[in-house]
């Protein structure tokens, strides 16, 4: 999200700089126009004469100089401004959405049939198959029905199945700069559901511009994620389809913790120390601050290669000790690869690859102290921009994890989907996006209906 | 007008449908269960053929087993007695209990008398609660664990324990009437020959406690009758193989796999009953019971090794709050946790067990059998 804002507040400053620019420069223009103008109609003039008009000339040198000097030193103010000056823009985004089957993207081993490793062990209906955030409906990822998911214990949706209307995101996004080189920026989002109506501060950060020569922000407080590509594209507004991908959820989470980000040339790095994961919490059982005894430290390089507009080829990964744990010895890791390309002869592509592990602790019944995890996900999404308005997109993408937790449950989450979509802007306010998913469950798991059929509309404030 | 390029793009869209289209879906039975789920369970649940004659070669079944029904109803069994060994005499008339008593052959054989632990008040000898003794050819064929301890290895040994709690006896009495009971000694040497006759009588009463068995409405619904089980049952079926957990325990043909739990069912009043874990010496089993079979379940409460709960629904109840939470020795199952079920998945749960109802045994079974020249215990 702080991308998007730096970009939009670059849009601004820039437009704001743009006028001042042309203003002075015509100020200026139409002065020595006049000037020249006069001089060309009128006769010949006498040295008395001449001398007063040096004079006069002069003194509008020394004028348009102290001028030039006030527009250079108010071009440093703007220029110093450019990156964050104060906004706050609101958007809304409804949709509208049909999946088959029960809403649910798992389904439980009843009688062990199709994973017998965990009978006697962990009870069939809490051996889940497929995965429980594949029938995603909008853009936080929110699926249509959790089912009897036992990890995600916040069904949201809870849609069982049938079509309906939503108000995903009521989202109201600030920022103020506040001098020496400090800004603060938050995001707020109503999410009214069925149930309950949620309040969400995903993102609230200070960030800190300490050079003006180069381009490096440090920010602490709730920020970005710093792997992979997914994270700087996943509030409605800036997401090109409706839903994330089967991987969003461990790269696209919002950290407490500091982070810096650098981009030199063709160079981008970001880093930091983070008091947790880079997990999508929304999905997590406990909302609660999750301090461990260490810190995750995670980090991005990213190499800009001259395809297209710009190919951008990346590595990230993440160390620490796994989250909500009494223990810091029980350690977690993730690492992903990313490639993003702009605008080969009107193509995007986006793709990833990441994986993982939470190392878990077993007693006597695995992981039965602390959850296990490992995960190996994939997603490919290409797009095309047909004109200023209309823009098809394909993705593809696949997750297989396994997720136990004792006697309590296991997800043995083997999915591949394929999406089609479309995205229309029809104002730079107002998008439109629709979007089909096929899910395809893998590893001998039975198919299950749990097609999505989803769209979204998204209104925003300029 | 679309461009050729659009054209092109639809010809990837129908690429990507027909693709998506091989993705099929496999349809749930029931809203349950998928196929492959239900056959499973078909099978699980399968019991074998009922077999009338599950006896030792050599024995005369058929003798045996009206023996064993014969000494079923005999309240003499429980008459006091004096001396020892060959000299023992059983004082006639002050026997009062037999087996049916407890095991009424009416009510599915359990005892029938209102509250059940009156089989504690009148006897004094166990806390637990009458077992039925329906269907103990199956729960023969599955496990050696018999009573709600585990125990007892067979049926007929049970006997030791009827004759010398619940009817407190001298398990010379039975030798002592298999031998001086004319009708008695010729059913014995007809079905035996030259037996001990204490071994005997453990024989007869397996020949004829093995023949109590029937069949259900779910016993038709897993041998393939979709139309045996109403759209409750079926759902209740789904909930007891699903959400509510209970066919981990609860499996097997018999719908008990007779391992030695705890659920962490509250002690019935000042007692403390350790179960398996007095019975066995293990800790690990410390107040652990036999996990039971349910067939017959609806007619046979109330229900828990001391009868804590009244009726189906109080177990549900129960099983629904992830079991008590103090007073019972040990420690619970990990899969004694609360259960998602709603009052609906509750009711289903409940039809489904009432599906396991069996049709009454044989009539000719839950009788006193009344031979010529049986003298003063037939009216
Ligand atoms: C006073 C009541 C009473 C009488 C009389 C009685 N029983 Fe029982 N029966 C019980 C109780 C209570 C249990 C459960 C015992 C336990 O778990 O410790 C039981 C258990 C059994 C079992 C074990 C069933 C199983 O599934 O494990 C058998 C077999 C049995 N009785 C047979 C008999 C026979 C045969 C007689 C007559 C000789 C008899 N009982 C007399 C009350 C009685
Ligand atoms: C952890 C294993 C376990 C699970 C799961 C379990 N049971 Fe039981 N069940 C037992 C044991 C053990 C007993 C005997 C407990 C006792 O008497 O102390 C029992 C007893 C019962 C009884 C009483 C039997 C009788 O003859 O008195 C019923 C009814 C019953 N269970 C139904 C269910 C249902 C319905 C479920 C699912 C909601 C379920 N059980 C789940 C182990 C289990």
């Amino acid at each position: 999200m702080s991308v998007k804002l730096v970009i939009a507040c670059l849009l601004v400053a820039r437009l704001a700089l743009a006028d001042d620019g042309s203003a002075a420069g015509s100020d200026a223009g139409s002065d020595v126009g006049s000037a020249t103008g006069s001089a060309a109609v009128e006769p010949p003039p006498s040295p008395a004469e001449m001398a007063e008009r040096i004079d006069d000339q002069e003194q509008r040198v020394r004028t348009l100089e102290s001028k030039a000097r006030v527009t250079e030193s108010f071009n440093e103010d703007v220029g110093k401004l450019r990156w964050l000056p104060r906004f706050l823009t609101v958007f809304v985004d409804v949709g509208g959405f049909a999946v088959a089957g029960d809403g649910s993207g798992i389904r439980s081993d009843l009688g062990h049939v199709y994973y017998p490793k965990y009978a006697g062990r962990i009870a069939g209906q809490w051996v889940f198959m497929g995965d429980p955030l594949s029938t995603a409906i909008n853009s936080l990822g929110e699926p249509a029905d959790a089912s009897d998911s036992r990890e995600l214990r916040a069904d949201t949706i809870h849609s069982k199945g049938r079509p309906s209307l939503i108000v995903n995101t009521v989202g109201l996004s600030i920022g103020k700069y506040l001098g020496h080189d400090i800004s603060v920026s938050a995001l707020a989002e109503v999410l009214p559901r069925p149930g309950d109506t949620l309040l969400d501060v995903p993102l609230a950060h200070i960030d800190w511009r300490p050079l003006s020569t180069v381009d490096l922000v440090i920010s602490a407080g709730k920020v970005d994620s710093v792997l992979g590509v997914e994270y700087r594209s996943q509030d409605a507004p800036r997401r090109l389809g409706v839903t994330p991908s089967l991987i969003c959820r461990y790269t696209c989470g919002r950290p407490l913790g500091a982070e810096a980000r650098l981009v030199e040339g063709r160079l981008s790095l970001s880093g930091g120390m983070f008091a947790s994961d880079q997990f999508d919490q929304r999905f997590e059982p406990k909302l609660e601050l999750h301090a461990s005894n260490l810190p995750t430290v995670a980090g991005h390089v990213q190499w800009m290669l001259p395809v297209g507009q710009g190919l951008e080829v990346g590595v990230s990964g993440a160390a620490g000790p796994q989250d909500n744990q009494p223990s810091a010895s029980i350690a977690q890791w993730h690492v992903g690869l990313d490639a993003q390309l702009r605008d080969l002869h009107g193509w995007d592509a986006v793709a990833e690859y990441v994986q993982g592990l939470q190392q878990g602790e077993t007693m006597s019944v695995p992981c039965d102290l602390a959850p296990c995890l490992t995960y190996k996900g994939a997603y490919v999404l290409v797009d095309r921009r047909v004109n200023d308005h209309f823009t098809p997109y394909v993705r593809v993408d696949w997750r297989s994890a396994v997720h136990q937790h004792g006697t309590d449950f296991v997800y043995e989450s083997h999915v591949a989907r394929a999406t089609i979509g479309a995205h229309f802007e029809m104002t730079n306010t107002i998008l439109a996006k629709i979007e089909y998913t096929f899910n395809h469950e893998l590893d001998g798991i039975p198919q299950f209906a749990d097609d999505i059929l989803t769209t979204s509309l998204v209104v925003a404030t300029e | 007008m679309l461009g050729w390029r659009y054209r092109v793009m639809w010809r990837w869209v129908c690429a990507l449908v027909v693709v998506a289209g091989c993705w099929s879906d496999d349809p749930l039975v029931d809203g349950e269960l998928t196929a492959a789920q239900l056959a499973h369970f078909r099978e699980q649940f399968h019991h074998t053929a009922f077999d009338p004659c599950a006896l030792p070669p050599g024995v005369d079944c058929n003798k045996a087993a009206q023996l064993g029904q014969e000494l079923f109803f005999d309240v003499r069994l429980s008459d006091s007695g004096t001396g020892s060994g060959s000299d023992y005499r059983p004082s006639a008339g002050t026997g009062k209990t037999s087996c049916a008593t407890c095991h009424d052959p009416n009510g599915y054989f359990i005892d029938t008398r209102m509250p059940n632990s009156v089989s504690q008040g009148q006897t004094k000898w166990t806390r637990r609660n009458a077992m039925t003794l329906l269907d103990l050819q199956l729960k023969a064929s599955l496990t050696n664990r018999f009573t709600w301890d585990g125990s007892y290895h067979t049926a007929g040994d049970v006997l030791t324990l009827a004759i010398t709690k619940a009817m407190s006896a001298k398990t010379a009495n039975v030798a002592y009437y298999l031998q001086h009971e004319p009708q008695y000694a010729t059913l014995f040497w007809d079905a035996f020959g030259m037996a001990d006759p204490y071994e005997g009588a453990k024989l007869a009463f397996d020949a004829y406690l093995y023949r109590l068995a029937g069949e259900s409405p779910f016993d038709a619904y897993v041998d393939g009758d979709d139309t045996a089980l109403s759209a409750d049952a079926k759902r209740g079926f789904g909930v007891f193989v699903g959400r509510g957990t209970c066919v981990e325990c609860h499996s097997g043909p018999a719908l008990g796999d007779f391992v030695p739990r705890n659920t962490g069912v509250a002690q019935a009043g000042s007692a403390s009953d350790a179960g398996a874990g007095s019975a066995d010496g293990d800790p690990a089993d410390l107040g652990a019971f036999v996990t039971p079979s349910l067939r017959n379940i609806a007619m046979t409460g109330p229900y828990m090794h001391a009868g804590q709960l009244a009726s189906l629904s109080a177990v549900i109840d129960f099983y629904r709050r992830g079991g008590d939470a103090t007073s019972f020795p040990g420690t619970k199952d990990p899969r004694m946790v609360a259960l998602e079920l709603t009052d609906d998945d509750a009711r289903d749960l409940e039809a489904f067990l009432v599906s396991l109802t069996d049709a009454p045994v044989d009539a000719s079974l839950r009788q006193k059998l009344c031979p010529a020249g049986s003298g003063s215990q037939c009216p």
